[in-house]
């Protein structure tokens, strides 16, 4: 399945063919779906007790075509893209063509630097990924694109092991993550309110273990939150450790949108592309058990 | 209507001068309006049709510019300042400032006695001031005082083959085709959101986008025109007389590839000319109208302008004028189909 995932091009604003996959996988393991208004992939399993949030993202880097003449690309870009990512790799379009990215610079690169030649036509505004060459051996995953894929990957794996969930649960896989977590500001500002908010993303480590962030940018981890994060991976033999970020929006976003909600952020830690086995493993049994914590 | 909008000076949090002139032009056309806490102007018109669940079109666009405002007066009567919005600091030395009727200038310290390699890259905002022509500091204090604002002095002038220069094209250019819109009768209903304090970070938009819930929504503004001698093609951002300009990804916005269809539908059966913004800047308002109440489809549609943020802001009228009619022809566009969902 997470194989699957990386094959499938997401760029933000463009989720619908991962949603279907999800939604294959996982309506048979919950109590009802939707998608929102934003486009915000949304399960439930239900319950009378605390509602719960646990979200990821499904969409991935990406570079849009800005120019195109005679299939000579330029690209520009909207998100937190780091455009060395893209440099000298391949990309796809939608329709899977494929181009080769290069830079017109080696140094203090920038999306104005990147260019490409197109296999056939393509216009301005079609989006690329990065082809993800996905790799599997016994210890890791590998792919291009695994740290936007993995903690979907997890998620998914996570609502299927659960057997009874104490709390109602809203299993959000989240749009638009990379234009600074839009698709949960939009959900948060529907109205929907959470108890609290468990989010899940990858993080550059190389450790083994789940990271469970203390702080990221400005927000700081709920105590409430970490304490029950640490009980539950204590409880349950996980290996789990603290970690600070300063690259991200997960927290901030939940803290002050819509009515303010508590919340956690679990990192799945990833490096050079790889992603342990253990470490999605760590992170699957931790959020099974935290939805049916007593 | 352009020249009068543009005429008249409305910096952010003093938007009541353009909303008086806005609503002055355009309430024979609506079926009503409210001005909220924030200053924006909200302006409501039905469908014509009498229809039980017509669709509803949110329109935006900000109504303030960008200006000065005086943080402190000095000992000889010189107002120091700060600016509202990005303003490029090298375009506002030695131009003509208006505070209500009190005349001003910006100046800067005399580069004379600075070595002449070390007077490029000078302009910096500790070295700046309004002057008034006041002797002192109490002088100064009869005419103005800390948190007074100042916009620029600049007439609205036609040059050259079909450009407009004018004070506060970014963003009367969106009110008017807004304004415009509105004399038109549409299947769907229409709210027109004209917002305050866009450029203090889309603040009327983030308060007047909880009260309101559409299916559309359309923002208005002028966009970047980097066409200019020295600038790569691929830098330019949009062109000059190319005609309306759309974004597909902003900086933090997505349009809605269903309007985007739509919009490119329109500009080919009626042969109104249409490019892709190239760069990927900020859409202001949509920012805050497209999360708001669970979210809103949305398309950002801009003319293309050079020289924003600066007293001398240029714009094409035939680019303005496509702007408008795209605009309205792709409101009577508008229908159910719409709803069926954009996959």
């Amino acid at each position: 399945m997470i194989k699957n995932l990386c094959e499938i091009p997401s760029p933000a604003g463009e989720e619908h063919k991962i949603k279907k996959v999800i939604i294959d996988e996982l309506k048979s393991f919950t109590d009802s779906y939707y998608e929102d208004t934003f486009g915000n992939l949304i399960f439930i399993k239900k319950s009378n007790e605390k509602r719960i949030c646990i979200e990821c993202g499904i969409d991935e880097a990406f570079l849009t075509v800005s120019e195109a003449v005679e299939n000579n690309l330029r690209f520009t870009v909207s998100g937190f893209i780091n455009a060395s990512d893209f440099a000298d790799k391949e990309a796809y379009f939608d329709d899977k063509s494929i181009c080769l990215i290069k830079s017109d610079t080696r140094e203090n690169r920038q999306v104005e630097h990147l260019f490409a030649k197109a296999e056939t036509e393509r216009n301005p505004g079609e989006s690329v990924t990065l082809v993800p060459h996905f790799q599997e051996d016994d210890g890791k995953y590998t792919a291009f694109n695994i740290k936007y894929k993995a903690p979907a990957y997890a998620l998914i794996n996570a609502i299927k092991n659960i057997k009874q969930n104490t709390n109602e649960v809203y299993f959000v896989f989240s749009v638009v993550k990379c234009f600074a977590n839009r698709g949960v500001k939009a959900l948060l500002q529907s109205g929907i309110e959470f108890d609290k908010a468990v989010c899940i993303s990858c993080a550059d480590d190389t450790e083994d273990g789940v990271l469970i962030v203390a702080k990221e940018q400005s927000a700081i981890l709920t105590p409430d939150i970490k304490e029950e994060l640490f009980n539950i991976a204590k409880k349950t033999g996980i290996s789990a450790r603290l970690s600070l970020r300063s690259d991200n929006f997960n927290m901030k976003t939940y803290l002050t949108d819509g009515c303010g909600t508590p919340c956690g952020l679990i990192c799945i830690p990833h490096r050079d592309n790889s992603v342990k086995k253990n470490n999605i493993k760590f992170a699957v049994q931790l959020i099974s058990a935290m939805c049916e914590k007593e | 209507m352009l020249k009068k909008i543009t005429e008249v000076k409305s910096v952010a949090t003093r938007e009541k001068f353009v909303r008086e002139v806005i609503l002055d032009e355009i309430k024979d056309y609506i079926t009503s309006y409210r001005v909220d806490a924030m200053g924006n102007l909200i302006v409501y018109k039905k469908s014509s049709l009498n229809l039980e669940e017509p669709l509803s079109v949110m329109m935006v666009a900000h109504m303030d510019e960008v200006g000065l405002v005086v943080t402190e007066i000095t000992d000889d009567g010189l107002l120091k300042f700060d600016y509202i919005s990005i303003i490029n600091l090298d375009a506002i030395v030695s131009k003509r400032v208006k505070c209500g009727d009190l005349q001003g200038v910006v100046g800067s310290v005399s580069l004379a006695g600075i070595p002449i390699a070390e007077r490029c890259n000078r302009v910096k905002l500790d070295d700046l001031f309004i002057d008034i022509g006041a002797i002192s500091k109490e002088d100064a204090e009869q005419y103005v005082m800390p948190g007074d604002v100042f916009s620029f002095v600049s007439d609205y002038v036609e040059f050259g083959d079909g450009f407009i220069k004018a004070l506060a094209l970014d963003n009367r250019v969106g009110c008017a085709i807004m304004m415009d819109a509105l004399k038109g009768d549409y299947n769907c209903d229409i709210v027109c959101l004209f917002t305050a304090q866009e450029e203090t970070a889309m603040r009327g938009a983030k308060a007047a986008a909880f009260g309101i819930k559409a299916d559309f929504a359309l923002n208005f503004d002028t966009t970047l025109a980097n066409d200019t001698t020295g600038v790569p093609s691929h830098m330019m951002g949009s062109k000059i007389g190319k005609g309306a300009e759309y974004t597909v990804k902003g900086k933090g916005t997505v349009s809605d590839l269903q309007l985007v269809d739509l919009l490119k539908n329109v500009s080919e059966q009626y042969s109104l000319p249409l490019q892709m913004g190239n760069l990927a800047f900020s859409s202001g308002d949509l920012l805050e109208i497209a999360t708001a109440n669970g979210g809103t489809r949305n398309i950002a549609i801009s003319v293309p302008a050079r020289y924003a943020h600066t007293p001398v802001c240029v714009i094409s009228n035939k680019d303005f004028c496509v702007t408008k009619e795209i605009v309205k022809m792709f409101l009577h566009r508008i229908n159910s189909d719409m709803m069926k969902g954009r996959d």
